[in-house]
């Protein structure tokens, strides 16, 4: 009597017979497989669970799909519009077409459902938390905090809130008023915030009856280059560049710049000097551009705004000369892979040239700064910290963000912010952390899933980008539709919800890629014979 | 569950059923410089008609046949017009059916070919020539539509037809429905309308065609168009009792004959000349009269099929092949047993009723062309797949040409919102009648043999009776518990107007013709009933008449003879009673 059984084992949930039957008898399950996660969400450091809020936005019910991507990240208007998205790296559409337009997607839901964030929660607990540092890992970790009824401080030593979100990322890629939005709805939640309190010592601050403090400071210090010249007039480090334009206090630029790094802070302020006035900006990294640490996406709007490169060149000296200045570089040739996977560039010898520029700025990394009155253990410039908790060496004493890992990405820092939290909650509850790592979807829908393009939200014209006007448009709901519609659901099956209307045609078992279905031929005699 | 959300789509010319007729309409609408084309499927495209299932034969009409003799065949043959025909249209059918051959070739279609290279055609059912498809070519449609600029909108179910100012038999502008697996109302406004959503097939015991629910009938007689000639469609197909399977036309194509309880070959007694190639309706009566005669079951028997045969079929039709093998009757490249036949109750395909249309497939509302099976087809042209094709590539022209020609149009609120009520209703009720329900009542009112197969007055009455009876107690309150319950709620109400506009038909024609079979009337009346039956809805009830056929016009003319219609003759010859 119909369309019998479909072989858990080989259906891979690619939707060929949901699509496919005539009879519309064949749906697809997207709860079965609860405890497997697709690979997006695997690649998401913070966890978030792209596959389950997609499927909210498919059934048009944007509000409730903001609210669970609120429930697993604070900040999703920012990361909507500046994470580097791993998990579109990791999209299981990518082996089909392109990869889902997540990031979009979560801006979408974000923008669309501003009501949706959570309101303030009653204070459960009485240890007060300070949190150093209002960056995405500070706000992560006072949100969940905050959200488990913990009293929560942010000591902020800039007179703005949002550290790098603010200092560090370019109104052009980030809004101010979708950040002030972001981080009101962390104060909602109600953690209290200090702004231009800079926390020199920590014994204070226990003194004064907080019970544990994490350390969110992440790498505000430019690293130097370590050659001649780098302390001429003109020359600039990255992130002060940045800050001082960021905070409205940079004037404008002229004639050529130089960018010396590959970075996202070597990006942002190539793209920033174009749009302040420079009239040639070009960015010089030793290594290529495939292996520029930046996002991709901004190394490629760069280039189309005509920011210049100059790859393979590792400048070895700076120097003024007719009231210009001059880098001199040595080519440089990629050797072989270094431990983080990239190729190392090695010197070409004697192969010097000069790039003259009426500034240089100079993003070739950042560090935490840490005063060493903590009495913290670090390494290399970064804060030590056990892997599960992120406790220091210090009782009562966190760390999370950049200041533990080096420079990072938003999404990176949230995480870390988020899994400091835990480890506060553990520490002042005296539990132990629970650590669970969830299976992967092992077979994603590959064969039978139809080619549907991408969907990309629209770009500012080249022209127009002279301002710090924001460079990419959002989704229309119907674009969001769109490309909800793509998503495969990875780890869904094919389940077989109206069995007795079934017309036993077979075109879901013949067309069945992984060949999981049987029908069988004989109907139930419920519908009459002439006799 | 889902967000209702509201989805309008502007186009120029909308093509309502993505089956060989609808494809066709779309592709060469856009050819004709439409425009915005949006074809509307309620499933996949390519998946969800019933050319998908289509049982590998089409009737190819090639230069050099002898086109007198073919045009004679179709008009007057027994089994065919038995006189009723559109001579204007018989003309069109047959001389492009040639040229739809061969887009479909370009298409990607492959033909059966012979060794010289030329397509190989076979005798096959009720028709001399036929091509023989190798392979489904649905996909191939399908895939030349996407390579266009047409706009596929899948997995839509439409319920009802937008017209200027609202009005009842006003200009179509558009049409409206959900999308079934979203819920989303979905709005599409457009110059010119193409109906191609196929028959109606009432959802039987036969495979391949429960998606086709009249919804090309009941919509434009909803919005005031003009049907008609329900009655002389073949409602009748053959099909294995215990399971269902397409794939007669191939079957019989290939050599398999009908054996009734005795081992006799009965069609040699019915149609000594055509014996199995006799048509569907034919093939049905005959078996009804050897149940008449307690000779039944019938078989079909293709156990001395030789291997060539049996792999045709493999490569022909998959469907039939899966569920003959799983049946156990085909057993490698052998057919092992004879399989039990039964007459299924299975639609309006290949002929009869639908919306009229003129030769342009225009029909009587401004701005709405009808394709294939939801177009009215009394005559026996080249149908089924030829006369969808033709239909299709001549609606989607015309359209064009409409949509080109006239001006913009603007959808009247008050009717959209109208609609969207009535879209919805079903699922909106907090109780009611599930739409299973009515389609199995349906059935059991219309499938057991003396009802339709061998009619008479009274019993027609009284299923009309009942079919009425539904439709007024419990198609009204309709309940849909999501929304592929809400497609079926609409399906069901759907099936029974049409079941009501058919039995309606049968009932006015007072004669037996072909498929109209009664006991009450034995003959086919060519002094009285050269006529058509048409039907519309007016004031909110449904009017039935009939034309006469300009007679002096035809270029061959019936004789004016009443006659014993030729099943009846052979069972009085057989001493089967009836009466």
């Amino acid at each position: 009597m119909g369309i019998r059984k479909v072989n858990y084992e080989r259906c891979t949930g690619c939707a060929t017979c949901v699509e496919e039957c005539p009879m519309d008898v064949i749906r697809l399950d997207r709860s079965i497989n609860k405890d497997e996660m697709p690979p997006c969400q695997a690649a998401c450091p913070a966890g978030m669970s792209m596959r389950d809020y997609i499927y909210l936005v498919v059934q048009r019910r944007f509000e409730e799909a903001a609210a669970l991507v609120r429930n697993t990240l604070v900040l999703p208007g920012v990361t909507g519009r500046v994470c580097f998205h791993p998990c579109e790296e990791d999209c299981a559409r990518r082996k089909v077409d392109e990869a889902v337009n997540i990031r979009s997607l979560e801006r979408f839901v974000t923008d669309y459902a501003l009501e949706s964030a959570p309101g303030p929660v009653p204070k459960l607990h009485n240890e007060k938390i300070a949190v150093v540092g209002s960056g995405p890992c500070g706000l992560a970790a006072a949100s969940e905090l905050a959200r488990k009824g913990y009293p929560v401080t942010v000591f902020e030593a800039l007179p703005v809130l949002g550290g790098m979100l603010r200092a560090g990322i370019p109104e052009y890629r980030l809004p101010r008023d979708v950040l002030e939005r972001e981080i009101d709805s962390v104060i909602e939640l109600g953690v209290k915030t200090l702004t231009s309190t800079p926390v020199c010592d920590l014994e204070s601050l226990f003194a004064t009856g907080y019970k544990a403090v994490l350390l969110a400071i992440g790498a505000a210090k430019s690293r130097n280059l370590a050659i001649p010249g780098e302390d001429a007039t003109g020359v600039a480090y990255g992130l002060d560049f940045l800050r001082d334009f960021n905070l409205g206090k940079g004037s404008r630029l002229e004639g050529k710049v130089a960018v010396i790094g590959g970075g996202n802070v070597a990006v942002d302020a190539a793209r920033l000097a174009l749009r302040t006035g420079a009239s040639q900006v070009t960015i010089i990294y030793r290594r290529s551009r495939a292996e520029m640490p930046a996002i991709k996406e901004e190394v490629k709007e760069a280039l189309a705004e005509g920011v210049r490169t100059k790859f393979l060149a590792a400048p070895v000296q700076i120097t003024r000369e007719n009231g210009g200045l001059c880098v001199t570089c040595t080519r440089m040739k990629l050797g072989k892979k270094g431990a983080d996977g990239r190729r190392q560039p090695e010197p070409v010898p004697d192969s010097e040239f000069d790039i003259t520029a009426d500034r240089v700025i100079i993003a070739a990394g950042e560090e935490a700064e840490v005063p060493s009155k903590w009495g913290l253990k670090l390494k290399r410039g970064a804060i030590t910290t056990d892997p599960t908790t992120l406790a220091t060496s210090r009782r009562g004493v966190f760390a999370g963000g950049d200041a533990v890992t080096g420079p990072g990405y938003v999404i990176q820092a949230i995480a870390s912010g988020k899994k400091a939290a835990a480890g506060i909650n553990c520490y002042l509850r005296g539990e132990q952390p629970g650590f669970e790592e969830a299976r992967r979807v092992n077979k994603p829908p590959l064969k039978g899933v139809d080619k549907k393009a991408r969907n990309t939200a629209a770009h500012l014209g080249i022209a127009e980008r002279r301002n710090q006007a924001e460079v990419e448009a959002g989704f229309s709901p119907e674009m969001a539709l769109k490309e909800a519609d793509r998503c495969m659901a990875c780890g869904s099956k094919a389940f077989i919800k109206y069995l007795r209307d079934c017309m036993t045609c077979f075109l879901c078992e013949i067309d069945c890629p992984e060949e999981a279905i049987y029908v069988s031929p004989e109907r139930e005699r419920r519908k009459p014979l002439p006799w | 569950m889902f967000n209702r959300w509201t989805r309008q789509v502007n186009c120029d010319v909308l093509v309502i059923g993505g089956g060989l007729g609808g494809t066709f309409a779309a592709i060469k609408a856009e050819e004709a410089g439409a425009g915005k084309v949006v074809l509307v499927s309620k499933g996949k495209l390519g998946k969800d008609s019933v050319s998908t299932f289509a049982a590998g034969v089409m009737s190819v009409i090639m230069p050099g046949d002898d086109f007198e003799a073919e045009f004679r065949n179709y008009a007057l043959g027994e089994w065919s017009g038995a006189g009723i025909y559109d001579p204007a249209w018989l003309k069109i059918a047959m001389e492009e059916n040639y040229d739809r051959v061969r887009d479909m070739e370009s298409y990607g279609v492959q033909w059966a070919r012979k060794p010289d290279g030329q397509i190989e055609r076979r005798a096959a059912r009720g028709v001399v020539l036929k091509g023989t498809f190798m392979k489904p070519f649905m996909d191939a449609m399908a895939n030349k539509v996407r390579s266009t600029s047409v706009e596929v909108a899948g997995h839509i179910m439409l319920t009802g037809l937008l017209t200027e100012n609202g009005q009842t038999s006003g200009r179509v502008v558009g049409a409206v429905g959900f999308d079934t697996r979203t819920g989303d109302f979905c709005v599409f406004k457009a110059r010119a309308v193409v109906m191609a959503a196929g028959g109606c097939s009432f959802k039987p015991r036969f495979a391949g065609c429960s998606m086709s629910t009249g919804d090309g009938y009941t919509l434009p007689y909803r919005a005031g168009a003009k049907m008609g000639s329900f009655e002389l469609g073949h409602f009748h197909q053959m099909s294995a009792a215990a399971f269902d399977t397409a794939g007669m036309n191939l079957f019989v194509a290939l050599g398999g004959h009908f054996i009734n309880a005795r081992g006799e070959r009965f069609m040699q007694d019915y149609f000594p000349n055509l014996v199995e190639f006799a048509d569907l309706t034919s093939v049905s009566q005959a078996s009804a009269m050897e149940m008449r005669a307690g000779r039944t079951p019938v078989y079909l028997d293709m156990t001395h099929f030789p291997p060539a045969s049996v792999n045709r079929i493999r490569t022909a039709l998959r469907s039939p092949t899966k569920a003959l093998e799983r049946m156990g009757i085909m057993v490698g490249d052998k057919i092992v047993s004879p399989i039990e036949y039964a007459p299924c109750f299975r639609g309006t395909y290949s002929m009869g009723g639908g919306i009229v249309t003129d030769i342009e497939c225009a029909t009587s509302l401004p701005g709405l062309y009808a394709v294939g099976d939801s177009r009215c087809r009394p005559e026996q042209e080249p149908a089924a797949l030829a006369g969808a094709a033709v239909t299709g590539a001549r609606a989607g022209i015309f359209a064009a040409r409409f949509a080109k020609e006239s001006g913009d149009v603007e959808i009247d609120r008050g009717q959209l919102e109208e609609l969207e009520g009535f879209t919805f209703a079903p699922m909106e009720r907090q109780d009611g009648i599930e739409p299973d329900h009515i389609i199995t009542e349906n059935l059991e009112t219309i499938v057991p043999y003396e009802v339709v197969l061998i009619a008479r007055g009274e019993r027609l009455e009284k299923a009309l009776k009942e079919v009425r009876r539904i439709q007024r107690e419990e198609v009204s309150i309709l309940y849909a518990s999501d929304l592929h319950y809400l497609r079926m709620a609409h399906e069901a109400a759907n099936i029974l107007l049409t079941t009501e506009m058919y039995l309606n038909s049968y009932l006015t024609r007072k004669e037996s013709r072909r498929a109209c079979f009664r006991e009450d009337y034995p003959y086919t009346d060519n002094i009285n009933w050269l006529r058509n039956t048409r039907l519309k809805l007016e004031k909110g009830e449904m009017q039935i008449w009939t034309e006469e056929l300009p007679y002096d016009s035809l270029p061959l003319k019936p004789e004016r003879t009443k006659r014993l219609h030729p099943i009846f003759e052979v069972a009085r010859r057989k001493g089967i009673p009836w009466g």
